[in-house]
């Protein structure tokens, strides 16, 4: 059981604390609810670049990095589709440096043409780096387009394109800031050996004058229902084929979400789940498979795939995909396999908990969903879920018409 | 009350190190263990290290294969019982293998370490290393290689380390397709039985394992399975001259791989804690003087770092970074003048109190709860290093002059020490 304090500051902040004292660290987690699915379709891969740009200097404080160094911190941050989470842990006694730093780049930041000009040239080479120069790097870019037609998952996080970065200018920056970065956008979320009294009198001092500000109106489309099986082949220069399968499912905060999750766990969580067994060890037609869900907070997908051994064709491979999937959309799981996925998902949960940091970021994204108090529900929502449910949620999922398809054919 | 957010907040430094106790004792057949008993979840963390690297092996992918065939089937279970046992009980079973040890680690709900120690005792001491399953790992492992061979950063991580070590040692990382034919069932076996010896073996037990954990270690560990000792190192080249410059073609990359370095020493030689200092000055932080000039003021690149190698008969630091091909040449003369800075001028005052505190928060962050120490005191084993390696370079940082890091810098920066590998464009 996760402790958890709470506050909402006047400005719509809302303050989530978790106290844990086998740490002599804390750690600071603010989380801004936007994505790359805030961004328009012809300026992709902004979320991203803005979260370069929070380190740039805010309107007090100059360098972001050096005073948190000073200190004995350490940051970083991630965009996805969905939200903007940065980090910082630091040794407790020196927390409110923490909140000066955070408070000062919500407050508002130091738009800077010198920072912009050098970030778009780093997130470039990042896109290089991860997506181009890289073997199988571009899935991300040609799955996305064929699964989505309408919704922004269209693209990923990084952007459709590197002209959209290169593009981005400096009014492009203010006014995403002013419409996404708000206190009553966020939740801030501090955890380790921190006394809450204390953490919700410096969230006060910090964040309190931090004006709420009026967001950009999201209307973001509903993807619509899929009613053909897509298909896309590529060939490019890697080593082995690849074929990836994705399906439409619905959201991190659906009813049957933990259905979905166990039944993807069914398919490929460990060593002893029914992909590994099939169709690496007994048909050995894979080096490696793998089946998961993205967890989005809008409707997401389901992934199957698997990277293919030299004697199998494509064919081949989707064949055998598409047979345990036709297996597990018609039979039942036995109650041996259902309660071994649901031991594996509690002991995660407990692994999970070590960290403080890791604790920290759940319960900001928890509380963002609904309420932080829900991690600790998790458990008793898994436990829940019955083997007929997986079987109903499989029939649903794997329909070809729900499926888009990617043959990634190797040229050597 | 309003508040000026230009003053930071008042900040406390640290001048105290505290590591958490580590306490070791013998199995009945002599293996080392060592407990870092503590946390606040029933959870244990058991690695075993045995005498079965690549130094050992002495045979490209020959222990690399078996330590991961170990899982693949024993006299008692099949690969695919042996998977569903350990998925069952919520574990973990990690193998790899490294230079000095292939190492066997049990991540486990505390009250089911007797069953999930029980699995590891059959795992270890009995695989049947079945042909069909040498040849799915082969097959695995063969395709994985040419996909890292795919990869700029790779091509020039190799040729760095064959430049340093050569072909024929494992530093080296030279390895071809021919190898994956030679592995032969026999050698997997015979490797198995001499490597995977009580002697020469540690356990390394972190978290919570309760109070019988003495007593299962030894039910399953404590006797006498082997009574050989562990196969000899194979020592690196001394006689290599490593050439200065390599460049490593690759049609169609889009980004050149940078590895910059001068060969160095292991953990042991009296400059060590010293240059991890001035290596953190250099490149071991986001603050770094390179991802300072190189990414946050010219842009060159997503990314640029240093770090220090280490094995237990040699070292070396690198200097990576990935960059448009355009802009190579720049990077290359950035990196240049940030290590003849180090070595013509000394570090100001701020700058090295700045990293002298990072480095303070970073070993509060290393050492942090058991896992994480447990993680950490793991390098020690290969060299026979006690804990107390770990104050000594608390004491080390805290006291250390920027005349001396300047001196570090004269002695191992040297230009003609310098070598640079490039792969790509």
């Amino acid at each position: 059981m996760i402790n958890i304090q709470k506050h909402t500051l006047s400005n719509g902040l809302r303050v989530v604390v978790h106290v844990d004292k086998s740490t002599p660290l804390a750690a600071v987690n603010v989380l801004y609810n936007v994505g790359s699915k805030n961004e328009q379709p012809d300026k992709t891969g902004f979320a991203h670049l803005f979260e370069h740009l929070m380190f740039g200097g805010s309107k007090n404080i100059p360098s972001y990095d050096a005073p948190l160094q000073m200190v004995g911190g350490d940051n970083n941050a991630w965009t996805n589709c969905d939200i903007t989470n940065y980090y910082l842990t630091l040794p407790a006694a020196n927390l409110e440096t923490g909140f000066w730093l955070e408070s000062d780049r919500m407050l508002e930041l130091d738009f800077s043409e010198q920072s912009l000009e050098v970030q778009r040239k780093v997130v470039i080479e990042e896109f290089k780096q991860r997506y181009l120069n890289q073997p199988y790097g571009d899935i991300p870019l040609l799955l996305s387009p064929l699964a989505y037609k309408v919704h922004p998952y269209q693209w990923p996080t990084i952007g459709k394109e590197i002209a959209h970065i290169e593009n981005a200018t400096l009014d492009d920056v203010r006014q995403f800031f002013f419409s996404h970065y708000a206190p009553n956008n966020a939740v801030l979320c501090v955890s380790g050996n921190v006394d809450p009294d204390k953490v919700f009198v410096l969230a006060q001092k910090w964040f309190g004058d931090i004006p709420y500000r009026e967001l950009a109106q999201n209307n973001i489309p509903a993807e619509p229902t899929q009613t053909e099986a897509r298909k896309l082949e590529v060939e490019r220069n890697v080593p082995a084929n690849m074929i990836q399968k994705v399906y439409h499912i619905g959201s991190r905060t659906d009813d049957d979400f933990y259905t979905v999750d166990l039944l993807s766990d069914v398919l490929a969580n460990g060593p002893s789940a029914r992909l590994m067994q099939s169709l690496v060890k007994e048909q050995q037609l894979f080096s490696e498979v793998n089946a998961y869900i993205s967890g989005d907070h809008d409707p997401g997908l389901f992934t199957v795939m698997g990277r293919l051994l030299p004697n199998t064709t494509l064919e081949q491979a989707e064949k055998a995909i598409q047979a345990e999937l036709d297996k597990i959309s018609t039979q039942a799981i036995g109650d041996y396999e259902l309660q071994k996925v649901k031991n594996k998902v509690e002991s995660s949960l407990v692994f999970s908990e070590i960290s403080f940091l890791n604790k920290a970021m759940n319960l900001a994204s928890f509380e963002l969903l609904g309420k932080a108090e829900d991690i600790n529900d998790e458990v008793n929502k898994y436990q829940a879920v019955t083997k007929e449910a997986i079987l109903n949620t499989a029939q649903n999922t794997f329909k070809p018409t729900n499926c888009s398809t990617l043959y990634y054919r190797s040229s050597q | 009350m309003s508040i000026d957010r230009r003053i930071a907040p008042k900040f406390k430094t640290t001048d105290t190190f505290e590591l958490l106790p580590i306490e070791t004792f013998q199995l009945d057949n002599g293996i080392q263990v060592h407990l870092m008993q503590a946390g606040s979840q029933e959870v244990a963390k058991l690695d075993f290290l045995f005498p079965a690297g690549s130094i050992q092996a002495n045979k490209p992918l020959l222990s690399s294969i078996t330590c991961k065939g170990l899982s693949e089937g024993t006299q008692h279970l099949t690969g695919a019982e042996i998977s569903e046992k350990i998925d069952f009980y919520g574990a973990y079973i990690g193998q790899q293998a490294q230079f000095h040890h292939s190492i066997v680690t049990l991540v486990t709900l505390s009250h089911f370490l007797p069953q999930t120690l029980e699995l590891l005792e059959n795992i270890i001491k009995h695989p049947t290393f079945e042909q069909k399953e040498i040849n799915t790992l082969l097959n695995k492992r063969k395709q994985e290689y040419l996909i890292e061979s795919d990869k700029v950063k790779t091509l020039a991580t190799r040729a760095f380390t064959q430049n340093l070590y050569g072909k024929e040692h494992p530093y080296g990382n030279y390895l071809t397709l021919d190898d994956f034919e030679q592995i032969t069932r026999e050698d997997v076996i015979d490797f198995h039985k001499k490597a995977y010896i009580p002697k020469g073996t540690h356990i390394i037990v972190s978290g919570q394992p309760g109070s019988q954990l003495k007593q299962l270690l030894n039910k399953h560990f404590g006797q006498e399975w082997h009574s050989t000792s562990p196969l000899p190192d194979l020592l690196p080249p001394t006689d290599i001259i490593p050439e200065k410059d390599r460049f490593v073609p690759k049609e169609g990359a889009l980004q050149s791989a940078i590895k910059m370095g001068v060969p160095l020493f292991n953990k042991q030689h009296s400059d060590f804690h010293g240059m991890q200092i001035l290596n953190t000055v250099l490149g071991g932080y986001f603050g770094s003087r390179l991802m300072t000039n190189i990414r946050e003021e010219k842009g060159l690149t997503y990314g640029i770092s240093s770090f220090i190698m280490t094995y237990k008969h040699a070292g070396f630091l690198i200097i990576s970074s990935d960059v448009k091909a355009e802009n190579r040449e720049l990077a290359l003369k950035e990196i240049n003048n940030e290590l003849q800075k180090l070595r013509d001028e000394p570090i100001s005052e701020e700058e090295l109190q700045l990293v002298k505190n990072f480095l303070i928060g970073d070993m509060i962050r290393n050492f942090d709860g058991p896992f994480a120490t447990s993680d950490n005191y793991r390098g020690l084993i290969d060299l026979n290093l006690t804990p107390d390696y770990f104050n000594e370079f608390f004491n080390v940082l805290i006291h250390i002059t920027s005349g001396e890091l300047q001196q570090l810098a004269q002695k191992y920066f040297k230009e003609e020490a310098l070598i640079t590998v490039v792969a790509g464009k």
